[in-house]
């Protein structure tokens, strides 16, 4: 039985290894596909009321404008929306009256909502952190996402309904952030709306409960 | 710009051919490249198991109110940085040095670094992670490798800012000009990472030629190293053999004198078994005399080889002559580290020069005794013959006759006197046969016994089926008597036993080496022992010297034993002595023995003078006394008498009387000698009988001192009687 020659063997080698490599990549880029994919599915969009509720015990701002964002206290993707978050205020100083509601469930221990993130949140000077107990301030405002932001003028009319981030997660330049700067720069007056990129905040059998 | 590295031209002849080069140059770079990529596939794996524990720290859950699930960047992490690492960490182990294994690893990275990113919400900080793993990317020294990188950079963003612009450039809508500029910077660090990569490669190369050149030069290196450690074996095998092997003893000491080493030579000529022997000895043994320290203090001052000879002992305490040659070595201070020297037995070589110095002594009293002997002899034969011719007259009143007794007696003993001179200057005429020298010991038993007197017992132990020798029996006599002689005086007053013995003896070359005179083969030896006093080795050592003696004056002449010594050595013999004080001393003559028949014939007494029958004889003597004398002897004996004074008129006489009948001539004579003379009759008649006389028989004679056949010979001084016989004996010889 003739013996295959090298050359023919290194060839058929060569062959199998490019192959590997292409199917190799082929897999990659279906991995990176999905993780992009699933990095920009944004999350359920808020029920926003247009103007500043009445009924809610939380009160606006001071300032011209009057910021309220939501936010999972464990939700990892929100680390970004709050950095973004302390860079508008970094940008506008003066402009934006904020505040950040961190979800606290009823019938958890007080330890539960002291993360990390809340404990950054607090440590951001001008930024007013309150605990949504149960998630009623959410609910008063519509938010299901965490990170979803609202932004209300000296008039309690919405002027921006969305998110900080432009993924999930994904920290620095976004739509959302540039549109608020403009606004407190007094650029702009027309209202925005963005997706928002977190977890949920309540649970789904919770958000289908909710008016 | 890297410059490439300053370094000094290698030399000409170690330069390698540039296919050499790239062949190496090629091999070093595939090693390189195979290590990298076992680096990267480790590397990849631990930034995979860091990319989970990130994953885990970082975002470990994803949360919808209270209910935490796993956060998909764990998932993402686990799974998607897997698939990024573990297949190009397969090809860097399984397929290490591959180009397509290069490219996967530098594309996992640059993935890798993408995931992270990711990870981390696209925090900036991250993105250096590209750009480290750029610079890794350059431990391929691979250029195209950069290319891979880039490609994925650049395709990463440009489809992420294509697909979703805002997870890129936070807008929804961009221009590609976004992602060029991304590009563009990690193109400005692939500008760079390239160029130190070409110059690393241009270095690499040079190394590799270095190497190339430092490998062949250390092969020659190697090949001189073996050479040199070859030949140094060689030499130090030489040494060793020349060490072992030479005849002369060869040492290394301490600066002290002490040995370090010796060979087997100075082993064998110390006397010592072993080296360990030798050093245990060394300080305690007596043998080793002071004088070396006086040699060792010379060796100190100077870098010459020294010599110098001692007396040393034996371990069997036998003296020993050595000859000792010496140098010193020093260190670098100066400081002497160590003695080479020789140490060489001349112990023969002194007995050599000492014999040699005896033989020269006695050779010197032999040209001064022949030179006596010949005119001495001539005035004693004067002095004797006339003395007889006055005696034999009846007329002589007896005052006169007890006169001329007396001169005729001191004629005898300064004739005597002159015979011993010659004698043990071995120019004695000797009148060899074949005897039995017990019946030479028998012959003169009654003569020796009365000889030494009635307190010395002689006892004659003759063995049988003794062999004959060849030799003058009259010296032999002469020689036995001597021995008895001294022997006798040894034991004087006291008395003793004096043995006379025989044998046949064989001297084998270990005695014959000693005694060169002598050659391996049977003899037969006469010794005579006594019980007397013994010699000291002092004594013993000029025993033989002529005029040596340790009697008081007036009672010895000291000619005794060197007449004994040049009689036997005249007749190819040799004689030792043995002694010990208080113990006695034994004389031992050996002589060569022969096959042939004894001789019964002893020398017979003389007996009465024959007369003549008128036949001519032609008497030649320039000596004008002598010839005198010699035809007045003649004429009395009966004989008519041509008279020449020397060969010549000789020759002339012998033509005018062709009657001659015997030819009776001096040896020595001016114009024409007494052999030549004879040589020249000899011509006209071959048969006709010659009688040589002379006082001197070397010069006579020649070095044996015997006459050719058909010949006679008569020492002067002679008498009448003496000459009768010698004449009769030519006259018989030539009748038969």
């Amino acid at each position: 039985m003739p013996r295959p020659s090298h050359r023919s063997g290194t060839a058929r080698s060569g062959w199998r290894l490019g192959a590997g490599i292409a199917l190799w990549g082929g897999l990659l880029a279906c991995g990176f596909g999905a993780l992009v994919s699933y990095e920009m599915r944004p999350g359920s969009r808020a029920d926003a009321p247009l103007r500043w509720p009445r009924e809610s015990k939380l009160q606006a701002g001071p300032h011209r404008y009057s910021l309220v964002m939501f936010a999972h206290p464990k939700c990892p993707c929100s680390r970004a929306s709050l950095a973004n978050l302390e860079s508008l205020l970094v940008a506008a100083p003066g402009e934006i009256s904020m505040t950040i509601c961190f979800y606290d469930p009823a019938g958890e221990t007080s330890e539960w909502a002291e993360t990390r993130l809340v404990r950054t949140a607090r440590a951001i000077p001008g930024l007013k952190v309150v605990l949504d107990r149960d998630g009623q301030l959410a609910v008063e405002f519509g938010a299901k996402t965490s990170g979803q932001v609202l932004v209300f003028d000296r008039d309690g009319r919405q002027v921006f309904d969305g998110g900080l981030t432009s993924a999930r997660g994904h920290e620095g330049e976004d739509q959302g952030g540039r549109h608020l700067l403009a606004l407190a720069r007094g650029e702009t007056r027309s209202p925005l709306s963005t997706p928002v990129y977190g977890c949920a905040l309540r649970e789904k059998s919770a958000l289908a409960a909710q008016p | 710009m890297t410059k490439p590295i300053s370094v000094a031209p290698f030399p000409a002849d170690y330069v390698a051919d540039d296919a050499l080069i790239a062949r190496r140059f090629a091999g070093a770079l595939d090693q390189l490249r195979s290590r990298t990529n076992r680096f990267f596939a480790k590397l990849l794996v631990v930034q995979w198991l860091a990319t989970v524990a990130l994953a885990l720290i970082v975002s470990p859950k994803a949360w919808e109110g209270r209910i935490p699930t796993t956060h998909i960047h764990v998932w993402a992490a686990i799974f998607l940085g897997g698939a990024i690492s573990l297949y190009p960490a397969w090809l860097g182990w399984s397929r290490s040095g591959l180009t397509q294994t290069r490219h996967a690893q530098a594309a996992a990275q640059m993935l890798m670094s993408a995931l992270l990113i990711h990870l981390t919400g696209g925090r900036i900080e991250t993105h250096f992670h590209v750009f480290g793993s750029l610079a890794l990317l350059a431990l391929y020294r691979d250029i195209r490798v950069f290319a891979t990188a880039t490609l994925i950079v650049y395709v990463d963003h440009l489809a992420r800012g294509w697909f979703w612009p805002e997870s890129v450039y936070g807008v929804l809508t961009t221009t590609v000009w976004r992602s060029l500029e991304h590009a563009g910077w990690v193109l400005f660090e692939v500008t760079f990472l390239s160029m130190t990569v070409a110059a690393s490669l241009r270095e690499m190369r040079e190394l590799v030629a270095r190497q190339i050149g430092l490998e062949k030069l250390n092969r020659d290196k190697d090949q001189v190293v073996q050479t040199r450690t070859h030949e140094l074996a060689r030499s130090e095998e030489q040494f060793r053999a020349f060490f072992n092997d030479s005849p002369v003893g060869l040492y290394r000491a301490t600066p002290a004198g002490d040995f370090i080493a010796v060979n087997p030579a100075l082993l064998k000529i110390l006397g010592f078994p072993s080296f360990e022997a030798l050093r245990t000895a060394w300080h305690s043994a007596p043998g080793f005399d002071g004088g070396r320290a006086q040699f060792l203090a010379e060796l100190s001052v100077t870098d010459e080889v020294l010599r110098r000879d001692a007396v040393w002992r034996r371990q069997d305490d036998r003296p020993l002559h050595i000859r000792e040659t010496g140098r010193a070595f020093r260190d670098a201070t100066g400081k002497m580290e160590h003695i080479d020297g020789t140490i060489d037995d001349v112990t023969e070589h002194r007995q050599l020069e000492e014999r040699y110095l005896q033989s020269q002594k006695v050779q010197a009293i032999g040209q001064l005794a022949g030179g006596v002997a010949h005119d001495f002899n001539n005035i004693l034969t004067v002095i004797a013959g006339y003395t007889h011719l006055l005696l034999r007259d009846p007329k002589m009143t007896e005052p006169l006759r007890h006169g001329l007794d007396q001169i005729r007696i001191a004629g005898v003993r300064a004739s005597g006197l002159t015979g011993q001179l010659l004698a043990f200057s071995r120019k004695q005429h000797l009148q060899p046969r074949v005897i039995h020298l017990n019946a030479v010991a028998a012959e003169m038993d009654s003569m020796l016994q009365r000889l030494v007197g009635e307190n010395i017992r002689i006892r004659t132990v003759g063995v049988s089926g003794l062999a004959a020798v060849r030799a003058d029996p009259g010296q032999i006599q002469q020689v036995l008597m001597n021995l008895v002689v001294n022997a006798r005086d040894a034991m004087m007053p006291k008395g003793g036993l004096l043995t006379i013995e025989t044998a046949n003896v064989v001297l084998g070359p270990e005695y014959t080496r000693i005694h060169h005179d002598l050659t391996p083969g049977s003899y037969v030896m006469l010794a005579v022992s006594d019980t007397g006093v013994g010699m000291s080795p002092e004594v013993q050592a000029r025993l033989f010297e002529p005029f040596f003696t340790t009697k008081i004056p007036g009672q010895g002449t000291g000619l005794g034993l060197a007449t004994c010594h040049g009689i036997i050595k005249q007749s190819g013999g040799h004689i030792a002595a043995y002694s010990e004080v208080g113990h006695g001393t034994t004389f031992k003559v050996y002589l060569p023995a022969v096959d042939a028949e004894a001789s019964a014939e002893i020398p017979a007494p003389l007996q009465d003078e024959r007369r003549g029958a008128g036949e001519m004889i032609l008497l030649v003597e320039d000596d004008r006394t002598v010839r005198e004398l010699g035809c007045e002897l003649l004429t009395s004996l009966g004989y008519k008498v041509v008279l020449s004074a020397n060969g010549l008129e000789a020759l002339d006489r012998f033509k005018e009387y062709p009657q001659i009948s015997l030819v009776i001539t001096d040896t020595i004579m001016p114009h024409m000698g007494g052999r030549e003379l004879v040589s020249r009759i000899h011509e006209f008649a071959p048969r006709l009988p010659v009688l040589f006389t002379s006082g001197y028989t070397f010069d006579a004679l020649g070095e044996t001192g015997e006459v050719a056949p058909g010949c006679h010979f008569m020492a002067k001084p002679y008498d009448p009687a003496v000459m009768a016989r010698k004449i009769d004996d030519c006259f018989a010889e030539s009748r038969s």
